[in-house]
């Protein structure tokens, strides 16, 4: 019988050598994702706040969101929500884990296997990632991020930074361009470039004269008014149109629009991630426990936490959806594609002729590798798992004062139930869509941006003002947005200019419609 | 696979979050100092500067970054877990608020969750409380000499004379730099080395393989990318503009003078413990004040009952002793020490008297006689506080102190300040009063 890796809860460092030795060992034998290198740090739990707070980056610009971020995470954090103590790990090349001081090792082990496995894995695999984004570079990037806007505080002023990417920020959503793949330009050149920036930026520095831009030579967008193409990426169009944007004000654009790509990955693939990374963890405990490596009474520890985190409430209860926990659905559709695998009922055959039998770890490997959250509910949500969650699906039409039951978990319903779940995890569901569409080159360069409703599903009007009060203090000359609905009619108009915001909206009482 | 490693990350400094905490603070700014006068006007004094007082709230809603999002109408299909019973058709009625969840909620009202708890630092919350506060303007009169400055040192800066370089920091950065450019690239020629080793290994058990194999060609390849990786690191600037650390140097206002304070405490039978506690509090606010504004203040106590003692901080605050009331003896003393030690020519005094306003019936005209004739003459400011339950004197008739005091403020206006604090809420306005700028005062 083999002796356990650790007896005490006390971590050392030898322990948590042996403990990741172990674990690579199973993962690298039984499972096989390819990973990153594996950074692992030990850390107090004040910086292990600390590094929420630059959202696990070790460089990241200064911003008080950030702050408040700080505080969120504070506070969570104290009224227990413990997955936290694993949910920190960046997509990077080496991948860095944090280790809490205050864990017991059980815990360790757990993040060990959890970020430094599995959600390495999943971002080493994964096309999104790999499309979008440069782990080898991004550290470097962000430190270079960092430098320039601390930079351009020391010449303009906190106050004018922060003014810039509050309204960078508020864009953020809208910084992808998403029918376009991104530039083959590597991070590392761009670290490069803004590293040059920065140099160009201190040599110019004068104290003795005001800081006078150079004449920018004005390059038209578009001869015409109308685009080509209505253009999504608004933080983009942005930096590259604008007519008089300084220099500096436009490059922190353009760092925040490569931030929002290098994360906008992490958006379209939480499901799938922490499932992924879910069922490691699980895996792995548990085969460390069939030998013998881990006691009994860690083993226990573990489940505990385990049973906390998959928990996924009921609809009335608090947490119940429509926002499912992603580590339990997640979780729940990895351990059925292994079921549908090794043991497949006459109703997975029927569902998914073209995985039944095959081996699980190859089935998964394809997963992780080619699918995103829509697609993975699309092709491996299960009957088995939507009758286990017992989900039913309701109509909510806002003009009604009730929910109707349209689908529950049996025959008829399960394809319906899948397809509206896996809508929900689609881009379009939780932002809307709004492109830049035309630009009044020969006049007063007001740009126009536009917002088509589907399913009648309108803006928030309150906070559409304020994000175009952020567009026009980018763009330095008026905005304006239109909202049509499916019918090609504007229902919503917003025009702001030098402060003066008009908006009008108008009422389809044929349809009793009342906003 | 690929290898790990494992960091100690534990003793490198925390505080990354602290100028994300900072610019907050600053964004809230005026919320927060709002709030704290708030909590002090409202009598919570005795918890001045503690962990509890420096924790502030402030309500999530103001925070918010705005984005485009949805209103919440329109068609939506939502699968929700847990179904128990219902079927096709059925209704349900909608959860309550914030249940459904689909696109934007809307703002909640302000509730306990969104708020902020913040915990500043002492030095922070200091800033704020006595933040508008000046040296009474009768201070820069008695002040002699120009405004000197003089040059401090201030950390490093990234920009500066190369006389005043910090090489082995600039060095150090350097170094980071290099490092961090380096490494892809040497990770990449660890992988093509592996690669080529590889290939060699097959190629030494095939010797009959013929030149042109392609995995020799591969080889060659290898060496290239290898030689053009190392090129590559070789390039690397081993110092760079952006590396550079220059000391640096600030200026500050040289401190003219010396400041010398006596805190005056009436310990007598006749001060209850509630009185010295008000005392007390002042007393605190005001050295607090002086350390912040002077650069070198030494600080007096000076505790009588019939008998006047200099003593130490402690035991000023603590002590339980008490008898009579003399207060001309606490003159005297004071009068001895100034003479002894700070010599008026270099050191500006200050005193802060605090006291129930009694005293034994025949020390008045000495009392009297000290402070307009020794003591006025040579303070910059004098601040006479006098505490009381407010039931005693409220409305009656004045103190012996009080009314002996009232006349000297009278005519030496400017450098005696007299006021009363009945209650603790009294003591901080109280406190702001005798130091508002002239001119500003309500």
């Amino acid at each position: 019988m083999t002796a356990p890796l650790f007896q005490s809860e006390e971590w050392t460092f030898e322990s948590l050598h042996k403990v990741t030795d172990a674990i690579k060992a199973i993962y690298d034998e039984e499972l096989g994702i390819p990973y990153y290198p594996i950074e692992i740090r030990t850390i107090t739990s004040e910086q292990m706040i600390d590094a929420y707070g630059s959202i696990g980056l070790p460089f990241y610009y200064r911003h008080w969101s950030l702050g408040k971020s700080f505080a969120e995470t504070e506070r969570a954090y104290r009224t227990g929500q413990t997955h936290l103590a694993y949910e920190l790990v960046i997509n990077s090349d080496p991948c860095i884990v944090y280790c809490m001081e205050q864990n017991p090792m059980t815990m360790q082990a757990l993040v060990i296997a959890h970020a430094a496995l599995g959600h390495n894995a999943f971002f080493a695999s994964n096309y999104l990632f790999k499309r979008w984004t440069h782990p080898q570079s991004i550290v470097e990037y962000a430190a270079f991020a960092e430098r320039f806007v601390a930079v351009c505080e020391e010449r303009h002023g906190y106050a004018e930074v922060e003014d810039v990417l509050d309204s960078a920020h508020a864009l953020m959503a809208h910084a992808i361009h998403y029918h376009r793949l991104p530039q083959k330009i590597s991070a590392t050149d761009e670290a490069e470039r803004l590293s040059r920036q920065i140099q160009e930026y201190e040599r110019q520095y004068n104290p003795l004269m005001p800081h006078v831009e150079p004449p920018r030579p004005v390059e038209r967008p578009e001869r015409q008014s109308e685009l080509d193409e209505p253009m999504e990426n608004i933080l983009y169009f942005i930096e590259k149109n604008s007519p008089t944007l300084p220099k500096w004000k436009r490059e922190i654009v353009r760092i925040v629009y490569k931030l929002a790509q290098y994360f906008y990955p992490q958006g379209l693939t939480k499901l799938m991630n922490e499932g992924f990374a879910t069922f490691t963890h699980h895996y792995v405990m548990q085969r460390l426990h069939e030998k013998g490596l881990i006691t009994d009474a860690s083993f226990e520890l573990f489940i505990r936490s385990h049973v906390g985190v998959i928990r996924q409430p009921n609809f009335d209860e608090r947490g119940g959806g429509p926002n499912l926990n992603p580590y339990a659905l997640g979780f729940a559709m990895f351990t059925d594609i292994k079921r549908v695998c090794e043991a497949p009922t006459e109703e997975d055959q029927k569902w998914f002729p073209l995985i039944v039998g095959k081996p699980w770890r190859d089935v998964f490997r394809t997963a992780v590798e080619d699918l995103r959250d829509d697609s993975f509910i699309f092709q491996h949500l299960s009957p088995k798992v939507i009758r286990d969650f017992r989900f039913f699906r309701v109509l909510d039409d806002s003009t009604e004062d009730h929910f109707e039951v349209n689908a529950i978990h049996d025959d008829d319903g399960y394809a319906e139930i899948r397809r509206s779940l896996a809508s929900r995890y689609d881009i379009n569901f939780h932002r809307p869509l709004v492109e830049v569409v035309k630009v009044n080159v020969t006049g007063d360069q007001t740009i126009t941006l536009r917002h088509r409703e589907s399913f009648k599903r309108t803006l928030n009007e309150e906070e559409a003002i304020a994000t175009m009060k952020h567009v026009e203090n980018l763009w330095e000359f008026s905005v304006e947005l239109i909202s049509e609905d499916e019918k090609g009619d504007k229902k919503l108009h917003i025009h702001c200019n030098k402060g003066n915001i008009s908006y009008s909206k108008k009422y389809m009482t044929s349809d009793n419609y009342v906003m | 696979m690929a290898d790990y490693r494992i960091f100690d990350q534990r003793k490198t400094d925390g505080g990354r979050s602290k100028p994300n905490r900072e610019r907050l603070l600053r964004r809230e700014e005026k919320t927060i100092k709002d709030r704290i006068r708030d909590s002090l006007m409202r009598g919570k004094l005795d918890e001045i500067g503690n962990a509890e007082s420096r924790k502030i709230r402030i309500s999530g809603k103001g925070m918010r970054q705005p984005a485009f999002s949805f209103s919440g109408k329109g068609i939506y299909e939502h699968v929700l877990p847990g179904n128990k019973e219902f079927s096709k058709g059925d209704k349900l009625p909608r959860p309550p608020q914030g249940g459904s969840g689909r696109g934007n909620e809307g703002s909640r009202d302000g509730e306990g969750e969104d708020d902020y708890v913040f915990e500043m630092s002492e030095e922070a919350y200091l800033g704020y409380l006595l933040d508008d506060l000046k040296l009474p303007d009768m201070v820069k009169k008695r002040l002699t000499g120009s405004e000197e400055k003089e040059r401090v040192r201030a950390g490093y800066s990234k920009e500066g004379p190369l006389s005043r370089a910090h090489l082995p920091i600039s060095i150090s950065q350097a170094r980071i730099r290099r490092k961090a450019a380096r490494l892809p690239r040497e990770r990449r020629i660890r992988e093509l080395e592996q690669e080529r080793v590889d290939l060699e290994e097959v190629l030494s058990s095939e010797p009959h393989a013929p030149h042109d194999d392609p995995r020799r060609m591969r080889i060659l390849e290898i060496e290239q990318e290898i030689e053009g990786q190392r090129r590559k690191i070789r390039a690397l600037p081993f110092l760079d503009p952006v590396d550079m650390r220059y000391r640096d140097y600030t200026e500050e206002p040289k401190p003219v003078a010396n400041a010398a304070v006596f805190y005056i405490l009436d310990a007598s039978a006749s001060m209850t413990e509630p009185m010295k506690e008000m005392a007390k509090i002042f007393f605190w606010l005001m050295n607090r004040f002086l350390t912040r504004t002077y650069k070198n203040v030494v600080v007096v106590f000076i505790r009588h009952t019939s008998t006047a003692r200099e003593v130490d901080e402690e035991t000023f605050f603590g002590s339980t002793e008490t008898g009579g009331t003399v207060i001309s003896t606490a003159y005297e003393t004071m009068l001895e020490i100034i003479d002894g030690r700070f010599p008026l020519e270099e050191w500006n005094i200050y005193a802060c008297q605090s006291s129930d306003g009694d005293n034994v019936h025949d020390d008045m005209p000495r009392s009297v006689q000290l402070l307009s004739q020794h003591i006025l003459p040579i303070v910059q400011y004098m601040a006479y506080v006098e505490v009381g339950s407010g039931n005693e004197y409220g409305g009656r008739t004045q103190t012996p102190m009080m009314l002996h005091l009232t006349p000297l403020a009278g005519v030496n206006p400017g450098v005696l300040a007299l006021a009363r604090v009945n209650s603790k809420e009294d003591i901080y306005p109280v406190f702001r009063g005798l130091f508002e700028r002239e001119g500003e005062k309500s």
